[in-house]
């Protein structure tokens, strides 16, 4: 249970943080992605870099992102995901909502601890 | 719309999308080998790196699938479970919610039982029953009436498209059936047509089925068969005597079979061709495949006006044919589709009202939940998925109380059946809990739940989870204001119900008190076929003078006389047309209700002769023909002038010559008007007596085989075993058909106010219980959430009683606005049912006065409590409070 809501606590930023990488810097590949996060993270390798998956799943489901098969520089094949029109509004949304929820949790845990 | 889609197509084929991921999998992984290598790993640790670093790739995949195929089922499941949990939780809340809903659920379920017997479930043994109908002429009130046999026969000749008509006798009859020895027993047989069970589809179970050119044949009912004659083989073949006529039976019907009709029948006899064309008959029919049921009826409606015209039947006078879906309920459907609607609509109310209860019960608690819906909200879950949650919690215990009400409904049919005053006949109407029970129940609760679901869970999952976190349960003003609304809806809905209740009660006691015109107390009503004996007589007056004399000397028999027709059930029987015989040209013919008598028919039902005298011994088949009319005819026809010496043109029907002859009639008494059957819609009919003794001279030939006795008893003991064993005594051939008192006839006339009157009592009961919880519940709402303001008034200095007057206030406010609203609606639907029930006035003060105290007082008594919470000694601690 712990362990799973865990994961739930995750998604949420999860998903928000893809959006804005792929929003910022443009088309990108999971491995591409997961190095991103490697680096934006304080501690590096905290992130199963498969952890990823689900959430593009996720999002490409929703329309907010749309995978193509391409070549790497190095010419190996991968799946490049690209922001759509419909996510660049979600990134707004979500992250308007996270700020808010943030606060909330941050006043929650003040007033509760 | 289209997500849906590809996870139902990923659910399907599962392959695709897998080995999308394997690739995408793969390619990842080589990367990470490739930027590992950079490094300067070797390959086989850069592989092995980097699968470390790319994690459990099976369950990678897990996840994905998870994401991918219909992740809601499983949410579904454990919102069903946390539901349940939480019911659980407060087991007084599910108890009485589940109980209430459980209470309108059943009531629903137990009509739907009787109107899926009557209407939806096919009667047994029936092939393709979807394929049949019922034909008859059309009637006002929907229904059909029987053709005659001749009418039937010329529909079978000219139908194009109904692979098979058939017809059976519109009543059973009891008919004597002798076997072996000489003493008739009783035995409920019905003519039908030979191709009866063929087109039927039933098949015997012993023997065979009618065939064409079968005269004097029988087939049995398989449990009569079984009960009466042991189950014997060797039965198929032998020899019977019913009513007089041999007969053989060539075969027992199917096990299964049970007529198709709600009347029971324990023999059935072929119409032969030499049987009389007149007979009355509901005729039936296989519509063919390739035509449906629309074109079927339109068909029939253009053969019967052909034959109307082919008959020479002007116009005005001819009955348009019309079909009829396929039921138990046969010729009656419509009625019966009414009356079930009505009582549907009655008790959907109560439904509505338990729901409006656990409704506003459930935005309470969501309110309550309110901390931890935004807490849930807080760390993730959206919106909808907190909608759905609540909602499924809502399904959940709505469900549960489907499942109670499904119980509660068998007990409640079983209840009804028993509640019905004995039946005249007997009655196959199986209340089986079939597929059709159970999914209605089950959908009415999943509706239910939706419906009065969706805005608590909507409102519940609205709450911005900023303001509630901080403030508790104090901003929630909205929700009560929703909660207050159906708090009204329930008053509402309790008004109609008990304003209705009381009125159906008032009609009920208004029929047993109103005055018939007529004394059924100790009377005894007994029904015999005097062709029994099967032989034919010269005059009616030969079979029926002796026995009815012989009754009447009879030691326990005050007095006794014979009808056609006794009062309590049908008004009269339609013998032709009258009009004053005194006027050339008279316009104002119409008519009557037509009854054959004896002599001393008023004297033993006590019905006044206001001028003239009775019929005598006198008025024999050859004397002048005399009449006694009515009140209402004779005013109607010579108003403020004596009717008594005046001639009456008789235009009736003769059965010899097959015509419609005038004879003039004098009229020698006046008796009382009487309403019989009229007791449920109050209007006295004109009537024309005629003398049992002159009936043929009329015209009206086997208008008499069938008479009814009619007896006045000295003691308290009933006269059917007297009457039974003169009977008998005089002919061993003989059997009542009928015996009952007069009053019991009456009373099973009252049956549709009666249900109506028990059913919308014990519903006005319950809605009345719950919208007392309702006000109870919202006044304590409210005062819990105004605790903080009345303690800051107490301690300002407001007194006590001030505060319990503000809390009274509010709820004499909730019953004001539910009064004014069902009021008017009761009021309203009241006068739409005086049309149709004598005797129930649109609005009826005292009622209304009535029920308006009775929910004030309820009002009062469920702010009780609440008003002595918000002022009892702690209340300085809501001071402190949060």
């Amino acid at each position: 249970m712990a362990d799973s809501e865990r994961v739930e606590l995750l998604h949420g930023t999860l998903d928000l943080i893809v959006l804005r990488a792929l929003a910022t810097m443009g088309p990108l590949h999971a491995y591409a992605l997961a190095s991103r996060l490697e680096q934006l993270a304080e501690n590096p390798l905290t992130l199963n870099q498969g952890t990823l998956y689900p959430a593009l799943v996720r999002l490409e489901q929703r329309g907010w992102i749309k995978g193509t098969w391409r070549q790497t520089e190095s010419r190996r094949e991968a799946k490049y995901y690209a922001i759509t029109p419909a996510g660049r509004r979600a990134v707004e949304d979500q992250a308007a909502r996270w700020r808010r929820l943030s606060a909330l949790v941050n006043r929650l845990l003040l007033d509760e601890g | 719309m289209r997500r849906f889609f590809e996870r139902l197509l990923n659910l399907l084929r599962l392959r695709w999308p897998d080995q999308d991921l394997d690739r995408e999998i793969d390619a990842h992984l080589a990367l990470l080998q490739d930027s590992y290598e950079a490094r300067g790993l070797p390959p086989d640790a850069a592989r092995r790196a980097a699968r470390l670093a790319l994690g459990n790739v099976a369950h990678i995949k897990e996840q994905h699938q998870d994401s991918r195929t219909f992740l809601w089922v499983e949410d579904m499941c454990r919102d069903a479970a946390h539901g349940v949990r939480r019911l659980r939780r407060s087991p007084v809340f599910t108890a009485t919610a589940s109980l209430s809903l459980a209470i309108g659920i059943g009531a629903n379920t137990a009509i739907f039982t009787v109107a899926n017997a009557l209407l939806f479930r096919p009667p047994s043994g029936v092939a393709a029953p979807s394929e049949l109908l019922v034909i008859g002429s059309a009637r006002g009130d929907g229904g059909v009436n029987p053709v005659n046999h001749a009418f039937y026969l010329e529909i079978a000749r000219r139908t194009t498209s109904l692979t098979s008509v058939f017809a059976e006798e519109l009543f059973p009859h009891v008919m004597g059936m002798t076997a072996g020895s000489g003493i008739a027993e009783p035995v409920l047989g019905r003519y039908v047509t030979a191709n009866f069970f063929n087109a039927l589809g039933v098949s015997p179970s012993r023997g065979r089925a009618f065939e064409d050119g079968d005269e004097a044949a029988a087939v049995l009912d398989y449990d009569y068969w079984k009960r009466r004659f042991n189950s014997d083989d060797a039965m198929v073949g032998q020899g019977l005597r019913v009513n007089g006529r041999p007969v053989t039976i060539v075969g027992v019907a199917a096990q299964d079979f049970e007529g198709i009709g709600i009347q029971k029948c324990d023999i059935w006899l072929v119409i032969g061709s030499s049987g009389p064309k007149s007979r009355n008959v509901i005729a039936g029919g296989r519509v063919r495949p390739d035509a449906s049921f629309a074109t079927a009826a339109a068909e029939l409606r253009t053969v019967g006006d052909a034959i109307n015209h082919d008959k020479g039947i002007p116009e005005d006078q001819a009955r348009r044919l019309s079909a009829l879906p396929f039921s138990r309920a046969g010729e009656n459907r419509n009625i019966v589709r009414g009356f079930g609607a009505v009582l549907m609509a009655l008790v959907s109310l109560v439904l509505a009202a338990a729901c409006a209860n656990v409704a506003g019960i459930m935005l309470t608690r969501s309110t309550a939940r309110a901390r931890e819906i935004a807490l849930r909200s807080a760390i993730g879950a959206g919106r909808a998925r907190l909608a759905r949650q609540l909602l499924t919690e809502t399904i959940v215990l709505f469900l549960l109380s489907g499942l109670l009400g499904i119980g509660l409904a068998r007990v409640l049919t079983g209840l009804a059946m028993r509640m019905l005053p004995p039946l005249p006949a007997s009655i196959v109407l199986p209340m089986t809990m079939d597929w059709r029970v159970l999914l209605f129940a089950l959908s009415l609760s999943v509706v239910a739940a939706v419906v009065f679901g969706v805005l608590p869970a909507l409102r519940g999952s609205k709450l911005d989870p900023g303001s509630s976190l901080k403030d508790g349960v104090r901003s929630s003003s909205g929700n009560s204001r929703l909660r207050t609304v159906f708090v009204v809806g329930q008053i509402a809905v309790s008004v109609l119900l008990v304003v209705l209740a009381s009125s159906f009660v008032r009609v009920l006691r208004h029929a047993g008190a109103a005055d018939p015109g007529f004394d059924p107390r100790r009377v005894d009503v007994a029904t015999l076929d005097s062709s029994a004996t099967g032989e034919q007589r010269a005059g009616p007056s030969t079979f029926w003078a002796p026995l009815i004399d012989r009754i009447r000397q009879a030691p326990a028999v005050e007095s006794a006389s014979l009808a056609r027709v006794p009062p309590g059930g049908f008004e009269g029987i339609g013998l032709g047309g009258v009009a004053p015989g005194d006027r050339p040209d008279p316009a104002d013919a119409f008519a009557p209700a037509w009854n054959i008598i004896d002599r001393g028919y008023f004297a033993t039902l006590r019905i006044p002769i206001l001028s003239g005298r009775d019929f005598t011994e006198g008025d024999t088949a050859g004397a002048p023909l005399v009449v006694i009319v009515g009140e209402t005819l004779a005013r109607r026809f010579w108003p403020g002038q004596p009717a008594i010496g005046r001639p009456l043109k008789l235009e009736v029907f003769n059965a010899r010559s097959r015509r419609i002859e005038a004879r003039m009639a004098t009229i020698v008494g006046v008796a009382g008007d009487i309403r019989s059957s009229s007791l449920i819609d109050g209007l006295a009919e004109p009537y024309v007596y005629v003398p049992l003794a002159q009936s043929e001279a009329v015209g009206s030939l086997d208008m008499t085989t069938q008479m009814s006795i009619v007896a006045r008893r000295r003691g308290d003991a009933s006269l059917a075993p007297v009457i039974a064993a003169i009977v008998q005594d005089a002919d061993q051939r003989l059997v009542l058909a009928r015996a009952e008192s007069l009053e019991n006839s009456i009373a099973f006339g009252l049956t549709p106010q009666r249900v109506l009157a028990t059913i919308s009592g014990f519903m006005g009961l319950v809605a009345l219980l719950l919208a007392s919880m309702g006000i109870y519940g919202v006044t304590a709402y409210t005062v819990a959430l105004r605790r903080r303001e009345f303690a800051i008034r107490l301690a300002l200095g407001a007194s006590r009683a001030r505060v319990v007057r503000m809390v009274f206030r509010q709820g004499a406010w909730i019953v004001g606005v539910g009064l004014g609203i069902g009021v008017p609606l009761a009021t309203g639907i009241g006068q739409v049912l005086s049309v149709f029930f004598y005797g129930l006035p649109a609005a009826h003060v005292p009622t209304l006065v009535g029920t308006v105290m009775l929910f004030i007082s309820i009002g009062a008594i469920a702010s009780v409590l609440p008003a002595g919470h918000a002022v009892r000694d702690g209340w300085r601690r809501a001071l402190q409070e949060d």
